[in-house]
């Protein structure tokens, strides 16, 4: 059989998972964000925090057993640097602005949130204006692949933090898995309990709340975020796996750069970007560098997971009775979303990945992008928030 | 008490259902353009192998979402069980609504 064709069938699978995880269990940085600084609710951050958790806890056994071997999983480690701080910037501030992160854009989108549906348009218009304007004119590539110190690390072993603190110790892995995983997990158990407290204090009763009842798998309730968790988790998992077995080359979640390959599919009958090449000069610049689309594959397995995990959030607000074709109030929303949706866009390829792509998965490949996305995601998020509250 | 509901909350489940069968046919459409966007591709261009196991995993699962698509179809048209269920999950899922 074809490993290409086992893989990305398989991937499909995980992204119908994806999509219920998704939709089910609300998982949304910026619904965790706002629900947490405007309600004091931490329901859905927990899910977030489990999520990573258990997915790096499982990475770090993953490659310290050799089930994947360390080699295998350094050769799609990002590098990182300066770009991950003022592209989840300026990324934290679209998605702010949109109220959808990039996985809960797909699960509102997929739910029938039109102002969503806007935003993944501006994402798309974001991606081809970076691509052909931002990248070759500032010569992009360069500055990403070239090291600066201070700035920016390489790809592959030398961001890999295993290496960087214990050389090639096999165990590396499992260590640094340890620290990152344990800190997600130990805050995720702590929000849980203090939320458990707080309602068994309203409430005057010992509040529980289940891991998995039947309802949840009937589509018929809410995940709780111990489920959302464990199954996005699981997922990750999936996708390192299946892409390492298939076709030996080990393959991280990431959301934006597929939008990118839509854009081409769209556009192909009239268009084709790969080829389209953007020789821009600028003279100041060390060397000329083409568009964006150049340096992608015309598909990724990611690709196919994106489509299928809209499709699997459809069908789970289908079968739970929740989807509903959504307007909002304010039809200035929808010009909200389009300018958020090109900030996300453009954002999201200077960081080289979104809140999946560079942040989660920056994680599961132990480098440093998102341990640097992390803090100006959050404050561009906040500055949306901020911002939003002083407009309206 | 369901009946009450359905008069609060209209059912849009054709809307869903539609957007199912879309992301089918977007994969069957995309499917066939992989050959001409890779063949001239500079950087990053896949195999020959690859471009032919990504079609047709492409295509298959545009025909699974198709077929998804007519099972809901008729879960809702002919079953009718999906009328059933009519929730309201707005509160608390986005901040604009």
């Amino acid at each position: 059989m074809n490993p290409y064709f086992l893989e990305y069938t398989i991937i499909g699978i995980a992204g119908l998972i994806f999509g219920a995880a998704l939709e089910r269990g609300r998982m949304c940085f910026v619904l965790a964000t706002n629900n947490m600084f405007m309600a004091r609710d931490t329901k859905i951050l927990e899910g977030i925090l489990w999520a990573f958790g258990i997915s790096i806890l499982a990475f770090g056994i993953i490659e310290s057993l050799g089930i994947v071997p360390i080699q295998a999983a350094v050769e799609g480690v990002f590098p990182s640097g300066w770009y991950d701080l003022v592209g989840a910037l300026l990324f934290g501030f679209g998605i702010g602005l949109c109220g959808a992160c990039m996985s809960g854009l797909i699960f509102r989108a997929g739910s029938g949130f039109t102002q969503n549906w806007m935003q993944l348009f501006g994402i798309l218009v974001g991606t081809i204006f970076f691509a052909f304007f931002i990248f070759p004119l500032t010569n992009f590539l360069y500055w990403i692949l070239h090291t600066i110190p201070w700035l920016t690390i390489k790809p592959g072993l030398s961001d890999y933090i295993p290496h960087q603190w214990f050389g090639d110790a096999v165990w590396g892995p499992f260590v640094v898995a340890l620290i990152f995983g344990v800190f997600f997990l130990g805050l995720g158990l702590y929000l849980t309990k203090r939320r458990f407290a707080k309602i068994s204090k309203e409430r005057g009763e010992n509040y529980k709340e289940p891991v998995i009842t039947w309802d949840m798998l009937k589509f018929k309730e809410a995940y709780s975020p111990r489920l959302g968790g464990l199954l996005f988790a699981v997922v990750a998992i999936i996708v390192f796996l299946v892409s390492y077995f298939t076709v030996h080359k080990a393959a991280y979640m990431g959301v934006t750069t597929p939008y990118g390959s839509f854009d081409a599919y769209i556009l192909a009958p009239f268009i084709n970007l790969f080829t389209t090449v953007g020789h821009y000069k600028a003279s100041f610049l060390p060397k000329v560098s083409s568009n964006w689309f150049q340096i992608v594959p015309v598909a990724i397995p990611m690709t196919l997971l994106v489509i299928t995990t809209f499709a699997g959030a459809t069908a789970t607000a289908i079968l739970g009775g929740e989807f509903k074709w959504r307007v909002p109030k304010r039809k200035i929303m929808f010009l909200q979303n389009f300018i958020g949706g090109i900030l996300t866009g453009v954002g999201a390829r200077i960081a080289l990945g979104c809140n999946i792509g560079t942040l989660w998965s920056g994680f599961l490949m132990f480098s440093w992008a998102g341990v640097l996305f992390l803090p100006t995601l959050v404050l561009g998020m906040y500055l949306a928030l901020k911002f939003q509250q002083a407009i309206w | 008490m369901a009946a009450v509901n359905m008069k609060k909350r209209k059912n849009h489940n054709w809307c869903g259902i539609t957007f199912l069968a879309c992301y089918g046919l977007f994969t069957i459409y995309a499917s066939f353009f992989l050959s001409s966007l890779n063949k001239d591709k500079i950087i990053g261009k896949l195999s020959n192998e690859a471009i032919a196991g990504i079609k047709e995993s492409f295509i298959l699962w545009g025909i699974i979402m198709i077929i998804g698509a007519i099972l809901l179809l008729i879960r809702e048209y002919v079953l009718k069980s999906g009328q059933e269920e009519v929730k309201d999950t707005e509160r608390g899922v986005s901040p604009h609504y």
